[in-house]
This record gives C-alpha cells, sequence and structure tokens, in this order.
C-alpha cells in the first residue's frame, strides 16, 4: 500500500453534469423478462442517464467545469494544470485534456494530460491535483472527472446493462494557508485485470476485424466484461482495510468521521461493506437510485446530489473511497471548509 | 468448527430465493435460480453469517449442490 500527505491544499468547488436522457430498468424488461426488476431491486438503480452518440464525457465535464468556474468566480489565468481523468476519451490521441484546456479557455500556459483509471479514478486524481497543487506556480488545479461506460455497454449483458450510467464532473483545488492535510492510501493489484475489461478496440487485441468498432454486440471485443463475483470478492477482502488503514494513517477515528463517500458501485455490495464495518446508515450515503453506477464520476456525483447542501453550509472529516477496474483501490481523508457546490447540470 | 450441509443449504436456499427446506442435491445446472445475481449473494451471505470467503473460480467449479457444501467446509476466514 502507498501512503502519502499533502498538506495546505483544499477542494474549493465540485460540479457534476449528467445526460438529459433517462432510461429505467423497466426499458429492459424486454430483454431480462421478470429478472429486470429483481436485478435492479438488488443494484438500488431505479434509472440512470444515458449519453446520446454526440456527447462524450469530456462534453459532460466541460459543461461541469464552465459552471463551477462560472458560479465560483474562479479566475482562468490562475488554473495552472488540468487533469482529465477517464477511461472514455474523446480520441484515442491528443490527450482530452488538451482539448479541454482550449475549450474552456485556459491559459496556454496551463498542463494538461490524462489519466486512465476507473472506478478508484476520483481519489486517485485528487492525489494527482493536490501534489501538484501544493508545489505549481499558479494556485487552481483543475480536475475533470468522467465517463461514459454506456458507450461500452453491451445491453444484453445482465452484469453491466441495467448498472452503468454516465457522469462528468469538475473539481477545483487550491492551495491552503490552513493547516489542511489530505492523507491518502492507494493500491493496486493487476493479477486481477481480467475482472472488469474491454479487451479488444486498443492495441494488445487489435485482430478485431471491425477495427474496434462494434457491429454485433455479442461477439464485439471491445464490450465491457465485468466477472461480478470476482469483483464482489475483491472489494470485500480490500475495501474494509484499505478504509482502515487509511483512518489510522490520518490518525483519526470512525467515530471522528463526518461520512465515508464511497465508489457507488451496487447497492448491495456497499450495504454489506458498511454492516461489515459496523458503520450507522446516514455516514455512508447511497446515490444509485436515479443515476446507476457512474465509474469515476460516482464519488463527485454523490457530493452534488446527496451531500450537496451539508457540504455548501458545512465544515466536514470525509473518508473518499474507490475501487474497482484495475484492480485498483485509493481512500482519503480529508477535511472541507463549505464549497462551491452548484447544482446538477443536465446536458 | 464445521459447518453443517444443514446451514449451507439454508444459506443457499436464501441466496437463490427458494422455499427454506426444498433444497435437495443435485446438479446445478438443473436449478435456474442459480445464476450470477444467487452466486454472489451467495458469496455475502457466507461471508455474512459465516466468516467465510469462498473464491468465485472454484464457486464456479462446482458441479452439484454438495459440491458447494464442500467447498465451503474448505474455506477460510474472511475476517479482515
Amino acid at each position: 500500500m502507498a501512503f502519502c500527505n499533502v498538506s495546505q491544499v483544499e477542494i474549493r468547488g465540485v460540479a457534476t453534469a449528467v445526460p438529459v436522457a433517462r432510461v429505467s430498468w423497466k426499458d429492459s424488461e424486454s430483454i431480462f423478462g421478470s429478472d429486470a426488476k429483481r436485478i435492479a431491486n438488488s443494484i438500488g438503480v431505479e434509472e440512470r442517464r444515458i449519453a446520446s452518440e454526440g456527447i462524450c464525457s469530456s462534453d459532460l465535464c466541460y459543461a461541469a467545469a464552465e459552471k463551477l468556474i462560472t458560479e465560483g468566480g474562479f479566475d482562468r489565468e490562475e488554473i495552472g494544470a488540468v487533469i482529465f481523468l477517464s477511461q472514455t476519451p474523446d480520441y484515442t490521441l491528443p490527450a482530452t485534456a488538451c482539448l479541454l484546456q482550449a475549450r474552456l479557455g485556459l491559459s496556454d500556459n496551463c498542463a494538461a494530460f490524462d489519466v486512465n483509471l476507473g472506478c478508484s479514478g476520483y481519489v486517485y486524481g485528487l492525489w494527482v491535483a493536490s501534489s501538484l497543487a501544493a508545489n505549481l506556480d499558479r494556485p487552481l488545479i483543475l480536475l475533470l472527472v468522467g465517463d461514459t461506460i454506456s458507450k461500452l455497454v453491451d445491453v444484453s449483458d445482465r452484469s453491466v446493462s441495467l448498472l452503468f450510467g454516465d457522469a462528468g464532473s469538475a473539481t477545483l483545488l487550491s492551495r491552503s494557508s490552513s493547516s489542511s492535510q489530505f492523507g491518502f492510501v492507494l493500491g493496486s493489484d493487476g493479477t486481477g485485470a481480467d475482472a472488469i475489461i474491454v479487451p479488444g478496440g486498443r492495441y494488445r487485441n487489435q485482430s478485431d476485424p471491425t477495427g474496434g468498432l462494434c457491429q454485433d454486440s455479442i461477439s464485439c471485443s471491445d464490450r465491457l466484461k465485468m466477472d461480478g463475483a470476482e469483483v464482489f470478492t475483491f472489494t470485500l477482502d480490500r475495501v474494509i482495510n484499505f478504509i482502515r488503514q487509511c483512518m489510522e494513517f490520518s490518525n483519526i477515528e470512525e467515530s471522528q468521521v463526518d461520512y465515508f463517500l464511497l465508489h457507488q458501485a451496487n447497492q448491495f455490495l456497499l450495504e454489506h461493506l458498511r454492516k461489515k464495518m459496523g458503520i450507522q446508515k446516514e455516514k455512508w450515503p447511497i446515490g444509485l437510485r436515479n443515476y446507476g453506477n457512474t465509474s469515476c464520476a460516482s464519488i463527485p456525483l454523490l457530493m452534488t446530489t446527496e451531500m450537496r447542501q451539508n457540504l455548501i453550509s458545512e465544515k466536514l472529516q470525509l473518508v473518499l473511497a474507490g475501487f474497482g477496474v484495475g484492480l485498483s483501490w485509493a481512500a482519503v481523508s480529508l477535511r472541507t471548509n463549505g464549497l462551491i457546490m452548484p447544482e446538477l447540470v443536465e446536458v | 468448527m464445521t459447518v453443517t450441509k444443514e446451514k449451507i443449504y439454508e444459506i443457499l436456499e436464501t441466496a437463490m430465493e427458494i422455499e427454506p427446506g426444498s433444497l435437495a442435491n443435485g446438479n446445478l445446472s438443473n436449478f435456474k435460480e442459480w445464476d450470477s445475481m444467487s452466486t454472489v449473494s451467495f458469496i455475502a451471505l457466507v461471508d455474512e453469517q459465516l466468516q467465510l470467503r469462498v473464491p468465485p473460480k472454484l464457486l464456479f467449479q462446482c458441479v452439484t449442490v454438495d459440491d458447494i457444501v464442500e467447498l465451503v467446509q474448505n474455506s477460510s476466514s474472511s475476517n479482515n
């Protein structure tokens, strides 16, 4: 496990955006019959937001960033780096962060780069962004985290079809004169890479005659494959341990934590983990019902949909934890001090 | 202490959402209720009630109900 403290940085604001189009589990009854309801009840997802063909992850992140910068009155010239964290970039190259730097009207003195991670990604993104914020010559770092996993989903695959939704987020971090500290715990285990994978569409498996453009949703290798039982066991083995290690590293007790904000994998799993850790429901928000599992964007989406008023008006001690594809995991202990949190944007 | 066959049957019935006491040994392929969801549910219930970790790869290799009983009886602790 990697441990890292980053001092004198803070989150200034968080905004999120989702596609306007809603899809319910009822829309899948024609494929799964009565099992559609059974699956939806277990994973806790009533409906999801699905990006239309012309909407990319970058579009959702762009909309969230515009809202955050405008509503928060931030100076674009003060943004020294933009990081785009996603598994669904616009192109194989160039980096989507470069496109977003231009689109958002940021200075050409702004560093821009992409990071490829999924469910653990928001915490990894905070780690990279806060480390930069502590050292860069300009005070603001813009972290854009989002995915349109629906574009990778085979609608006839019951392990993923009713679970994933699309969302994008924008988080602004800055140096802080306070003694605030982010305490990170990070890890990965690539031996479990096959548990969540899109095997085709890139360079390891280039034999796909469609060139990665899926024509047949059943056989095409550029669709998301998930082994639910393996992923579930991985989370049982890892998540509780690394959350406890994170608290220990930051010298905080569970009673001092106001909220645990976990990657919104699925309700069944989150409830199982909560009971196993013995944590009260009130401290463990779940926000899957209207959005599904939104991959790397699930934690900021949870913050803006379930926690917005608390994060605007209260000073909170939080533990954030992401886990999944990679396999990869990360947790951070941090304090918030009244965030700028615009209302959810629909694109 | 070895977990009883009866207890493992009870957990399987809960995971498969079938009548308590209705499960008998047989080929798992005969149970339409034994699917990806009930598998995950079974792993969770074994973890919760028996504090044992069932490896998914071995679970998927089980052919009969009693293969699962044997697997659970030989599983290691899931206490973190």
